[in-house]
Formats: C-alpha cells, sequence, structure tokens
C-alpha cells in the first residue's frame, strides 16, 4: 500500500508535552529515580476529597462502623492495587494499555477509558470547588472567579507532562507535610483526651456507636470509588526505570509506595477528617459545614494559632497546595484517558495537551452549572462499574496469568490484539448490571448498600470463569511479525510517521508492508484490521500493493444500512432514557405540586426519540458515503501507487541500458585491439611461412618475425586480460543492479567496480574521483542498491555540479561508527546546491534541469534506498559555490526484515 | 588555369598521425603498419592522444598526409568534430582523414 508520511502536529511529535500519552514509555525518557517517582505519585494523596468521605462516613454512621469501614476497605485497595502496580511499573504502561492486555481487548477498554476519563474530570470539578471555597473565604473571591482560577491555574503545570509535575510535587512536598502534620501534633498536644471521645463518636443519629450492618456496608460503598486511584498512580508509575538496571530495594519500595501504598496514607487522610469533622460537631458547627474541608482546617488550626487571620490564612494556603497538587494529577491521568479513548474511537489524536484543556474546561463547565449533586449521584453509579472493571483486572493479573491462560506478559498494541476480549469486558458487564441492580434496591436493603462490595466480587469471579470457558483465546489475534532482538534498546522506524521508536512500541505491519509505530496503527483508517484475518492478508499477499480493494467492496446494502440504524438508534434510545430516568429521579426528590412529572418526562421522551431517529439515519447515510469515498480513495492511491511503480521499473531499465552502453563502449576497444593483433600475427606467420617453403627465409627476417608475434602476444594477452577484468565487474554490478540480493561484501572493493563501470561517463568528465575508505570493512546487506546510490550522485555531480570541462575533484570516503554502523560520505567541490532548494531535493519529481532531461527522480530514488531499504539516514551539507556532500549513516549489518520492493530498488540515473 | 598533371614528388615517409585516447591502439596500429609502403614509400607514424591534441598538431604540420581518429574521445563526437574541421578548414587536394575505428558513442544515456 502506498504510504503518505503521517507528520504529527509538533506537539505530538515532541514527547516532552506528549509524554508518550498512547504508548509504551520509552527506556530513553525514563530517566527519573524511582524515589522522584513515588514522590510525584504521592503528591497526587493530597486530596481533600479523602477529608471530606472520612467526615461524611463519620458523622453518617458513627466512629465505630466508619473506623472498620476505612481498614477493612483501605487493605482490599492495596491488595487489588499491588498487581496492577506491578504490571504497570514492569512493562511501562498507563492504566488504558493495561486494561487492554488484561483481559479487555483493544476496543474493549474504550468504554473503561470513558469512565475513567470522567472520573478524572468529575474530580477535577469536586477538588477544584474545594479550592475555589478556600479562596472565597480567604479573599473574597466570587465563587465564580474562583473556579476559572483554580482550573487554569492547572493547565501551564499539566502542559509540560511528567517532567515538569515531577517538579512541582518535589518543591511542594516538604511544605504540604509541615502544613498537615501541625494541626494535629498541637491537637493531641493541647486536648489530648480528644481520641477517646472520637471513638465513642455515634454519628449524627448518635445511634452509631456499635456496629451495624447496613451502616457498615453504607461507609464501604462511599470508599470503595477510592480503588480506581490507582489509575492515577500508575499514569506516573509507568516511568519507573527497568527493574534490573536499578537497585531492587528501591524499585520495590517506590512501586509499593507509591502504587498500593497510597492507601495507607489516603487511610491516614480519611481518618483525619473523621477526626476533624467530630472536631467541628463538637464546636457547634453544622453536620453539613463539618464535612467540607476548608471549615475542618480551620476548626484544626484553630489549635495552632490563636488570631483569626492567621487561622483562615493558613486553612487557605493547605487547602490550596493540596487541591494544586491533586488536579495536576487529575488532569494529567484526564488528558491520557481522553487521547486513549479518542484515538480507538475516532482515528484521531491531535495531541495530549489538547485533551488536557478539553478535560480542564468540561471540569470548569459542571462547576460553572453547579450541579454537585447530581455529579455525586453519577459518581456512585459510576464507582460501581469502575469497580467493577478493577476486579476484572486483578482477576486477570492474579489467577489468570498464573494459570497460563492470560499471555505471562501485557501486550497493548491494536495489532496484536482482539478488538473485544469476553474475559473482561463479559465480567464487567455482569457485575456492572448485577450491582446497579443492587444499588437501585432490586434485591433488598442489604444488598443496596453492598453493591461494591457485590461488584468487585462478582467481576472477579465471572472474569475468571470467563477466562477458563474461553481458555484465552481472546487475548492476542496474532503474535509479533517482528524478529526478536538482541539488544532491546534498539529502535525501529515507523514506516508511516518516519520516527523511532523502541521495540516494545513497534508491530510488523502486513498492509503497509513494514514496522509500524503503536500510535500510527492506532489511528489507521485504511488497514480495517487486515493483519489480524491471517487468511484475507494471505489471499491478497500477491497484490500487496493495495490489499485493501480485494477485502472492501462497496455495496448500498439495504439489510446493512437498516442493521446499522436499528444498532446505532437502540444504543442512542438506551442512553437517552437513561439520562430521562435520571433526571426523572432527582427531580422527583422535590415534586412541584399539581404536576404529572412522569407524563411530562414520557412525553418528552417519545418526541425526543423522534428527533434521534432522524439523526441516527443522517448518521447512518452520512457514514455510506465516507465509505464510498473511502474507498474510492483507496483506489485512485492504489492506481497511483501502480504507476509510480511502472515509472520506477521504465527509469531502471534505462539506468540498465545506459549500462550496457557503457560496457559495450568499453570493451570495444580491447577486442579491436585483440582483432587487429590476432589478424596481423596470422598474416605475419604467412608470410613467414611462405618464405620457409620458397626456402627464402633469413635469419634477419625470422628474428623480425619472432619480434613481432612476441608484440602480438603481449597485446592480446593484455588485452585479454584486460576484457575479462571488465566483465568481471559489469557482471557483478548489472547482477546487483537487478536482483537485490543480499549478500557479505567488501566496501573498499564494491566501490571500486561501480566506479569501474562509470568509466565511460567519468573518462569524458574532467573530473577525478579519490576513494578513502579502509580495506577491511564488510557490509552484511544489498550492494545492488550501494551502487545505484553512489551512480546517482556521480551522474549529479556531472550534470548539475559543474560546467562542461571544468575540472573538479570528487571525494567518496568511509569510516566505522561505533560496533555496527557505516558512514559513507560523498563530496564533490562544484557549484553546491543553494540552501533555499536542499529542503526539496529529496521530493519526487524536484529538478532544476527539467529542459535538459531530469526527471527529478534521482536523489528522492537515494533518499528511498537510503531510508527504507538499508535502513540508514542521509543529509545533505552544501553550500552555493563551495561543493555538496551527502552523508549516508548506514548499518554495516542490514535488518533482515526490511522487505524488498519494486518501489525502492530502481532508480534513475539522474535527478 | 590547367591542372598540373605531374604529380608531386612523394616525401621520403609519408607523415600520418594517429588520434586515439587509447595507448594500446597506438600501439597495435604502428605494428599493423610497419611494413605499409604507399607508391613505394613507407609511413611515419606520429601520436596524438586526444582530438585537442590532434588539432594542435595540424596546425603545426599541415603536410600531415593521412589522419586516422577515432570518435569518441573527449566527448562522444569529438572525432566527428575533428574530421569536419579537417574537411572544411585544413582541406587540401592531396590530404584525406579516414575515421577508420568503428567505435560509436555508446555510453551517452
Amino acid at each position: 500500500m502506498i504510504r503518505a508520511k503521517r507528520n504529527y502536529r509538533a506537539w505530538v511529535a515532541n514527547e516532552t508535552l506528549e509524554d508518550y500519552a498512547l504508548r509504551y514509555a520509552a527506556k530513553s525518557y525514563r530517566k527519573w529515580s524511582p524515589l522522584l517517582l513515588a514522590n510525584t505519585a504521592l503528591g497526587g494523596i493530597s486530596f481533600l476529597a479523602l477529608e471530606a468521605i472520612g467526615g461524611a462516613i463519620t458523622i453518617s454512621y458513627g466512629f465505630y462502623n466508619a473506623f472498620i469501614a476505612i481498614v477493612l476497605v483501605s487493605l482490599i485497595i492495596f491488595l487489588t492495587n499491588l498487581p496492577i502496580a506491578y504490571y504497570a511499573g514492569k512493562y511501562h504502561i498507563d492504566m488504558d494499555l493495561l486494561t487492554r492486555g488484561a483481559g479487555f481487548g483493544y476496543i474493549g477498554s474504550t468504554i473503561t477509558s470513558l469512565i475513567y476519563a470522567s472520573f478524572t474530570f468529575i474530580f477535577f470539578a469536586l477538588e477544584a470547588a474545594i479550592m475555589a471555597q478556600a479562596l472565597e473565604l480567604y479573599f473574597d473571591l466570587p465563587l465564580v472567579l474562583g473556579y476559572v482560577l483554580s482550573s487554569l491555574v492547572i493547565i501551564p503545570i499539566t502542559f509540560f507532562g511528567v517532567t515538569l509535575i515531577n517538579r512541582l510535587q518535589i518543591w511542594t512536598q516538604p511544605l504540604w507535610v509541615v502544613l498537615f502534620v501541625l494541626p494535629f501534633v498541637c491537637v493531641f498536644l493541647k486536648n489530648p483526651a480528644i481520641l477517646a471521645q472520637w471513638a465513642a463518636f455515634g454519628g449524627k443519629t448518635g445511634h452509631g456507636a456499635g456496629f451495624d450492618m447496613l451502616a457498615f456496608g453504607a461507609a464501604t460503598g462511599v470508599l470503595f470509588a477510592l480503588v480506581v486511584q490507582i489509575g492515577e498512580q500508575v499514569d506516573y508509575l509507568r516511568f519507573l526505570p527497568e527493574r534490573h538496571t536499578t537497585k531492587q530495594r528501591r524499585w520495590w519500595w517506590a512501586l509499593i509506595a507509591a502504587g498500593p501504598g497510597w492507601i495507607a496514607l489516603g487511610g491516614l487522610k480519611i481518618l483525619a477528617g473523621s477526626l476533624l469533622a467530630f472536631i467541628g460537631v463538637e464546636a457547634g458547627v453544622s453536620f453539613a459545614d463539618a464535612i467540607e474541608p476548608i471549615h475542618m482546617y480551620i476548626k484544626a488550626y484553630e489549635f495552632v494559632f490563636d488570631d483569626d487571620q492567621w487561622v483562615l490564612g493558613f486553612a487557605t494556603l493547605f487547602v490550596v497546595l493540596s487541591q494544586v497538587k491533586i488536579n495536576v494529577t487529575n488532569a494529567y491521568a484526564g488528558s491520557l484517558a481522553w487521547s486513549n479513548f479518542f484515538a480507538r474511537l475516532a482515528h484521531y489524536h491531535p495531541g495530549r495537551v489538547v485533551w488536557l484543556v478539553f478535560n480542564v474546561i468540561i471540569a470548569l463547565l459542571l462547576m460553572l452549572l453547579g450541579i454537585f449533586e447530581t455529579l455525586e449521584a453519577v459518581l456512585s453509579i459510576y464507582s460501581i462499574v469502575a469497580i467493577a472493571w478493577i476486579g476484572a483486572i486483578v482477576a486477570d493479573l492474579t489467577v489468570l496469568k498464573p494459570l497460563g491462560v492470560s499471555p505471562p506478559y501485557i501486550e497493548f498494541k491494536r495489532a496484536h490484539l482482539y478488538n473485544i476480549n469476553p474475559v473482561g469486558c463479559g465480567a464487567m458487564l455482569i457485575a456492572s448490571l448485577l450491582a446497579i441492580s443492587a444499588y437501585a434496591g432490586e434485591f433488598g436493603e442489604t444488598a443496596k448498600v453492598y453493591a461494591a462490595f457485590l461488584s468487585l466480587l462478582t467481576a472477579f469471579a465471572c472474569a475468571v470463569l470467563l477466562g477458563v470457558l474461553t481458555q484465552g483465546r481472546y487475548y492476542i489475534a496474532r503474535q509479533s511479525l517482528l524478529p526478536p532482538r538482541a539488544n532491546t534498546s534498539d529502535t525501529l522506524r515507523c514506516i508511516v510517521c518516519e520516527q523511532h521508536y523502541e521495540f516494545e512500541d513497534m508491530a510488523q505491519c502486513p498492509f503497509y508492508d513494514g514496522p509500524i509505530c503503536s500510535l500510527c496503527c492506532s489511528l489507521d483508517n485504511h488497514c480495517h484490521d487486515i493483519c489480524k484475518t491471517p487468511e484475507r492478508y494471505q489471499a491478497v499477499a500477491p497484490f500487496r500493493s493495495a490489499p485493501s480493494l480485494n477485502q472492501r467492496t462497496f455495496q448500498p446494502n439495504l439489510a446493512r444500512r437498516l442493521g446499522w440504524f436499528l444498532g446505532l438508534f437502540s444504543i442512542v434510545a438506551i442512553a437517552a432514557g437513561i439520562f430521562f430516568l435520571l433526571s426523572y429521579r432527582l427531580l422527583e426528590a422535590d415534586p412541584g405540586p399539581g404536576t404529572n412529572l412522569a407524563d411530562i418526562f414520557l412525553r418528552l421522551y417519545l418526541g425526543a426519540l423522534a428527533l434521534i431517529a432522524i439523526g441516527v439515519w443522517w448518521i447512518t447515510l452520512a457514514h455510506e458515503s465516507r465509505e464510498l469515498a473511502e474507498s474510492e480513495l483507496v483506489n485512485s492511491l492504489h492506481y497511483l501507487e501502480m504507476t509510480r511503480q511502472e515509472l520506477v521499473q521504465s527509469e531502471k531499465m534505462a539506468s540498465l541500458g545506459g549500462l550496457v552502453a557503457g560496457v559495450a563502449h568499453e570493451i570495444n576497444t580491447p577486442v579491436g585491439i585483440m582483432v587487429s593483433a590476432a589478424s596481423f600475427l596470422r598474416d605475419q606467420s604467412e608470410a613467414v611461412r611462405g618464405q620457409l617453403g620458397a626456402g627464402q627465409l633469413t635469419p634477419q627476417a625470422w628474428e623480425a618475425f619472432l619480434n613481432r608475434a612476441e608484440d602480438s602476444a603481449r597485446l592480446l594477452l593484455s588485452n585479454a586480460n584486460r576484457t575479462a577484468a571488465l566483465v568481471q565487474s559489469f557482471k557483478q554490478v548489472a547482477v546487483d543492479r537487478v536482483s537485490d540480493e543480499r549478500r557479505t561484501f567488501n566496501l573498499r572493493d564494491y566501490i571500486g567496480e561501480t566506479l569501474t563501470s562509470l568509466k565511460p561517463k567519468l573518462k569524458r568528465s574532467r573530473l577525478s574521483v579519490t576513494v578513502d575508505c579502509p580495506p577491511d570493512i564488510q557490509i552484511d546487506g544489498y550492494p545492488g542498491p550501494l551502487a545505484q546510490i553512489l551512480t546517482n550522485f556521480i551522474m549529479n555531480s556531472l550534470m548539475h555540479g559543474y560546467d562542461e570541462h571544468q575540472i573538479g575533484a570528487i571525494r567518496i570516503s568511509a569510516r566505522r561508527t561505533g560496533d555496527d554502523g557505516l558512514e559513507l560520505r560523498y563530496a564533490d567541490d562544484g557549484k553546491g546546491i543553494p540552501r533555499a532548494i536542499q529542503g526539496k531535493i529529496f521530493e519526487p519529481f524536484f529538478t532544476t534541469q527539467r529542459s535538459r532531461g531530469g526527471s527529478g527522480l534521482g536523489l528522492h530514488l537515494v533518499y528511498n534506498i537510503v531510508t527504507r531499504q538499508l535502513n540508514g539516514t542521509i543529509s545533505v551539507e552544501s553550500e552555493a559555490g563551495q561543493g555538496a556532500a551527502f552523508v549516508l549513516r548506514l548499518p554495516l549489518r542490514q535488518s533482515a526484515p526490511v522487505e524488498l520492493s519494486d518501489s525502492t530498488a530502481g532508480a534513475s540515473a539522474d535527478d | 588555369m590547367s591542372p598540373t598533371l605531374t604529380p608531386p614528388l612523394p616525401p621520403p615517409r609519408w607523415p600520418v598521425l594517429i588520434v586515439d585516447d587509447e595507448p594500446e591502439v597506438h600501439e597495435v596500429t604502428r605494428m599493423l603498419l610497419s611494413d605499409v609502403r604507399f607508391c613505394g614509400q613507407p609511413v611515419e607514424l606520429y601520436s596524438a592522444y586526444s582530438a585537442q591534441a590532434a588539432r594542435a598538431y595540424l596546425r603545426e604540420h599541415p603536410e600531415t598526409a593521412l589522419i586516422l581518429p577515432d570518435v569518441v574521445m573527449e566527448t562522444d563526437d569529438a572525432g566527428l568534430h575533428l574530421i569536419h574541421a579537417i574537411r572544411t578548414i585544413w582541406a587540401t587536394k592531396t590530404r584525406r582523414s579516414a575515421a577508420h575505428r568503428p567505435t560509436r558513442p555508446g555510453a551517452g544515456a
């Protein structure tokens, strides 16, 4: 298939901004110490929602139930988070990439990405609202302005990814620790008896002093939502260095502390919130205010300072600092999740930073709408689904992987994964449906409060069951076709975007016929996953240049169209139904006088359905026409590619024709001399024989004949040798030129043979060629392309570099670079290439000599040969009037999988 | 004016110029022509290794009787230009040139 080079926007190609958002985090990028990363990951734990949750469950269910729930749920969170952190740290992938490989499949994790992204912006909104509240209290800043300020301040910090976030977290951490610990030290010093009073606190009803199944269950339900926090932790942990390159204990310490260990600190903060809420209630604060973090810390700082301004100032400082630290993490994780979601849904990736801004703006909108109660209602449904998600992943990592049902590593590439793996998707679906029904009260009051537990356990059990039932058949769609590498830090060049990425990020793409990076693979619109259906791929193998032609011919098909319509319509109708139902439930809590709300909503819903039907029909038709346009485009590309190949083929034959003519001329001279010498010898012999027969042979005549015979023999021999040598070198060059066979050859000898074949052209110019190459450089690769490159360079110098009869010198030099690299430099001292056109010389059909027959393909083909066939790089150095130099960097051993096709082999001799 | 009927006396040796960029061509030609006699006189062989050198030589030696040029030398048609120049500029009744090498321009693709 023809490859249009994909040019990413600067902020996708720049990994400082992009942070490997959709990729395996490259080794070269992971240069931070484990402890620094652990600090960054733990920086997010500053979020005050923890205190708010602790306060809320203590006030609602009493200290005793809250305490047991906190300890138990913390333990469960630790245990479920441990395997997730381990695999993310070991395989250097973020939460979404992990989900794909751990039982969900490539498309299967789209839905979890969406939920995760929603989590990040909902939490972002809740946390930023807390910050805005603090700003309002201290600075009298209006809430709306506070919302805007506390959102926008996050963008510049998160813009530069983990690099800048690391810095922020390390600078703010000491201050934050002091601000956090200080009030509690003072509380315990000034009022040591508070612990006993706190432990006896029975909540707002006063009944919660003893254990209560329902109260305890409800408390766990709130706390379980925190299990998803591991996602944000591993988004940083993926940058851990390789385990064997660093100190084992440090690596593990960082992994555990910043991975599952977050809940140890988090649990303490929940308890702190519980204590502060209790202190607030004791001091006469209302229940509603007592669970607001800003009020909690005002009460706490009253133990430290006597002056009200100081108390408020420090509480505000602490809240602002905490919220900036967490929202940086929320925004960062959200930007990754959105990138992942849209890259798969729309095959579109404008860059992580775009999704960062998108995420922050959604959060800001939610705040401005002031729908915090709705958010919390949505969050409780979401958290049930999210818990099911984590349960299914943990089942995969801890049960299915050791059983051998799931592959031992984490695969995340589209090229190798099935779209949907029933193990994770099925388990999450079943568990979510069951737990949401329970939450809605279908199975009674007890089941309702334990819905989160139910979700976790059901997902875990279903994932194990489905994994065993399907025998892990839907994990890996195909094996990697890339050959294994000895040195895994080698990079491969993506055939589409032409950037280099590490081996782990690459797959062999049969559609484009070369190695492809995971992002280009994800974003490709045309291949229709042909690599995963081997029969289709093999069927079209002879027509590899355009496989897509054979697999998707477009026919407007009524059944297909109707199927599309009905499928899409039901999805949208159900989604709208859920939306209406949710709105109805929320409004029902506060019914207006004398209206039949259910009836109004039903009418509204039916009206909306009609609109939805029209919209869906329009989308269906638009989709069809897009498909049609796409298939036409692919066809055009196919013909374009065929034409280009034919052109290249004819250029190749023309170039070979030139070579043959050169051979003919070069051999003609020695053959002519031999014919003359041989016929002269024959004539002389006959003359001598005649003289001998007539008895007239004088000693002088005999002597003269012998001299002439010797001269003839000498000429015959030297010219026969010369002819043989010419034939030998021409034969090799000509064979290499057309066959593209791989062999081991000596570079200096081969340059010599190539120059011999160019002798007829060089002889008639006044250019001298010197070769400076060590005699011991052996190349294991393709000699033909190398000869083609040199030929094109020399023809370019002849055609463009010099005026007729101008004296010039060409220098070809080669040297080794490193163990397995080669630098080949071709330089002439002619007119040079003006700077203005240097950027264009490798483009196809660019020539300054169209009127003199330049095709504009010469250097383009050199570029293709060097970069695609020889796997090297080429650069040009030139100043007008000072000659031109081309520097090629090539591997001494060309890698085997590089496919050779006609499109890259032949070349014209001129540019 | 009536033409002179008596031919001029032949020189003691016929001056012949070989024009070729291959030294071995000169060598084999010398060998072949070593015994040749024309009107009873042997030939004297001179060498020029390019068309340009041949022009210079001919300017100095207009009495040259026979010129044996190659075609492909500095350029694909250097010999042809040389022949043209000889015929139009230095042509005399007594001298003709011959292109004796059947080589044709071949490498100019």
